[in-house]
């Protein structure tokens, strides 16, 4: 009797905590279910508005670039290249959303950049007629190239009023979005080989390292044995090979355990040569002694002790108390700054926390320059008087492929900025303003 | 027999209740850091800070925007003052009580936000924290070689948030807060530090599902990442 009442409780608060459990989990799967269509609706109208916004765009760049063909006038050339340049931007953002996990937007993403990289570049050189003259070809390309992109987009509206969902299907196997792209990239389209020197230009691919032509070639031992040298006041505990890197040095690379850090050292030194190219490790400094111009001479004497003379601090940053230093080659009095060598030091015992001499491998050569033409106080006369400009030293500043001899002024006019006149011809090469950031000072 | 039974169901339905319960309230992840200013920080708001506390009369030191051990005791008569816990470092309370709001990236002075570092450094440190540091400045390094190519976004935000580029968007562990280790490598790959020469991709080719990627040529390999063009 006694057993059977316990077990009737039991039975009942087992249905109890059952029903009670079922019941909650089906009110939060319900709920779920109804956040995650409202979720799913959202980032579909996303890929609708971009796919919309894509194909709008694209006929519209598409009628542009037959006008283009046919005017005459440098202004509306000039106009249309620009509306082109904004539609390829708007494009690119569009791309960007309907990216999916197989990289398919990449192709057509490269083309649209370059085309409005292209038309950028011209819109600037709009009143050299035989500049655009030239161009007309390979705008014509383009234009065929946005023409059939837009034919294989619509072909996906199609698809879209039957009830195709860019939320089920993109990047799945029944992506037509993305054979949208891919017949863009096949064998029926040519690309037109663009020429410029835009942000977007390849030219690293076969770049030669100037600094290092003519070096004799080191063994693994030699480098390993250079180490030490490197890594002035740390005690090296452990050196382990880390085996060929592929880029486009050749560069015996060894991670390096030290006593004075808990990570390890990563040391890269080139084949031939046996130049130090890189130092990286990290330390958080949280007792700061030294000033930049402290660390920044320290940095020189090292730089000097390693093989790298006559460099001069060019540019000193501190973040959290890491001083960051530019040194740049002064020879007869001019900078050359394509030749950086970056230094990463700590502000309380000064010792080196990365180094980084891509550049000045890369760049640093005898170099032919033209005497200036202008002297300082005639160069002065082609910047902003506003600026109240100081300085006009010397120096060789990269400019796309070219180098340029410039005088450099320093001035103020709410902010600080570095201005680059021409020693040649006189015109204002470059303006860099400087921005003090939480993080350190940025030049833009 | 039969009360093994109804003992059994009870365990049961018990465990099941636990179960639901664990599933559909999961426990609170990790508490998310929060920025704070401490000895070793520089910068605009070390300034700030310095200035309110020698305008009170707690700091007499210079107002260099660096946070040294003179600023840390000035911090710390500070917080013994006004009751806060005495540990020399500037948290969202002692920040609070000085009149200041921490941010991570903005700085007041100049009106530049410089949000590119701090997001660069989050990705670093969700996609590779505990990589060996080069590792780290190399991921930062592909994404700023993705800003410069034509095939991808021309801004870091886009190239970070581009859909499927980066696990740690999708899994949302781009929200947690970079260490000084991450926020270090951002830096040093903003300076144009590059240890991949130029990759556009990278991947763990111990957890990489993706079967396209395989197909990229591989460059060098860092720490468990390979990286390839």
């Amino acid at each position: 009797m006694e057993r059977n009442k316990k077990q009737r409780v039991i039975i009942w608060i087992t249905a109890f905590v059952f029903v009670l459990t079922v019941t909650g989990l089906s009110v939060w799967i319900a709920a779920e279910r109804k956040k995650n269509q409202s979720y799913g609706s959202t980032l579909e109208g996303r890929y609708q508005q971009a796919y919309y916004e894509l194909i709008t765009q694209t006929n519209d760049m598409e009628i542009k670039m037959a006008k283009l063909a046919v005017s005459q006038s440098s202004d509306t050339r000039r106009r249309l290249f620009y509306e082109i340049w904004k539609g390829c931007e708007v494009c690119g953002s569009c791309f960007s959303t309907l990216s999916a996990k197989d990289g398919s937007v990449n192709e057509a993403a490269d083309f649209i950049n370059k085309t409005g990289d292209y038309c950028f570049y011209l819109a600037v050189r709009a009143d050299e007629e035989e500049v655009v003259d030239k161009a007309l070809p390979t705008l014509e390309t383009m234009r065929r190239i946005l023409k059939k992109l837009g034919e294989e987009l619509a072909e996906v509206q199609t698809a879209i009023s039957d009830g195709w969902l860019f939320l089920d299907n993109l990047g799945g196997e029944n992506d037509i979005l993305s054979d949208a792209f891919n017949n863009l990239s096949g064998d029926s389209v040519e690309y037109p080989q663009l020429i410029y020197d835009g942000p977007f230009s390849d030219a690293l691919k076969d770049k030669e390292a100037l600094y290092l032509k003519g070096k004799a070639e080191i063994s693994g031992e030699q480098a390993k044995s250079a180490i030490n040298s490197l890594l002035q006041g740390y005690t090296v505990e452990n050196v382990t090979d880390l085996g060929e890197w592929q880029t486009d040095l050749d560069t015996f690379n060894f991670s390096v355990k030290v006593k004075e850090l808990a990570s390890e050292i990563t040391v890269q030194i080139t084949r031939y040569g046996g130049v130090p190219l890189s130092l990286s490790s990290h330390r958080e400094v949280t007792d700061p002694s030294l000033s930049g111009e402290e660390c920044a001479e320290l940095g020189r004497q090292y730089l000097e002790k390693i093989g790298f003379e006559g460099m001069e601090a060019v540019w000193i940053s501190d973040v959290n108390s890491n001083v960051y230093v530019n040194y740049a080659p002064v020879k007869n009095g001019v900078i050359y700054y394509p030749d950086l060598i970056k230094l990463k030091m700590a502000t309380d015992n000064g010792q080196i926390l990365g180094m980084e001499a891509n550049n000045y491998i890369y760049n640093h050569t005898e170099r032919e320059f033209p005497d200036p033409v202008l002297t300082e106080a005639q160069a002065k006369e082609f910047v902003s008087p506003s600026l109240s400009p100081e300085g006009g030293r010397l120096t060789l500043i990269p400019k796309g492929e070219k180098e340029l001899l410039c005088y450099e002024f320093t001035g103020n006019l709410e902010g600080e900025y570095y201005v680059y006149i021409d020693a040649v011809t006189g015109n204002e090469a470059n303006i860099l303003y400087v921005i003090e950031t939480d993080n350190g000072q940025l030049i833009m | 027999m039969n009360s093994v039974i109804l003992k059994t169901a009870a365990v049961i339905c018990m465990v099941l209740t636990v179960i639901t319960g664990l599933t559909v309230f999961p426990a609170e992840g990790e508490a998310e850091e929060t920025v704070v200013l401490k000895q070793g920080s520089t910068g605009s708001q070390v300034k700030t800070m310095q200035t309110k506390l020698k305008n009170w009369g707690y700091y007499n030191g210079n107002i260099d925007g660096i946070f040294g051990s003179q600023t840390t005791a000035a911090v710390k008569y500070f917080q013994r003052v006004n009751g806060l816990a005495v540990d020399g470092i500037v948290g969202a309370k002692t920040a609070a009580a000085l009149g200041m709001t921490l941010s991570s990236g903005s700085s007041s002075n100049s009106g530049y936000s410089s949000s590119d570092l701090y997001l660069l450094a989050k990705c670093v440190y969700a996609e590779a924290r505990g990589e060996p540091y080069v590792g780290q400045v190399a991921i930062a390094a592909v994404v700023l070689n993705r800003v410069k190519s034509s095939s991808f976004p021309n801004t870091i935000a886009g190239v970070i948030y581009q859909p499927y580029a980066f696990t740690a968007v999708a899994d949302g562990q781009i929200n947690l807060e970079p260490d000084a280790t991450a926020r270090s490598a951002a830096q040093d790959a903003l300076n144009g530090w590059d240890p991949t020469y130029g990759c556009l991709y990278y991947y763990n080719p111990a957890t990489a599902t993706s079967a396209w990627i395989w197909s990229r040529e591989v460059r060098l390999t860092i720490g468990r990442h390979n990286f390839a063009v």
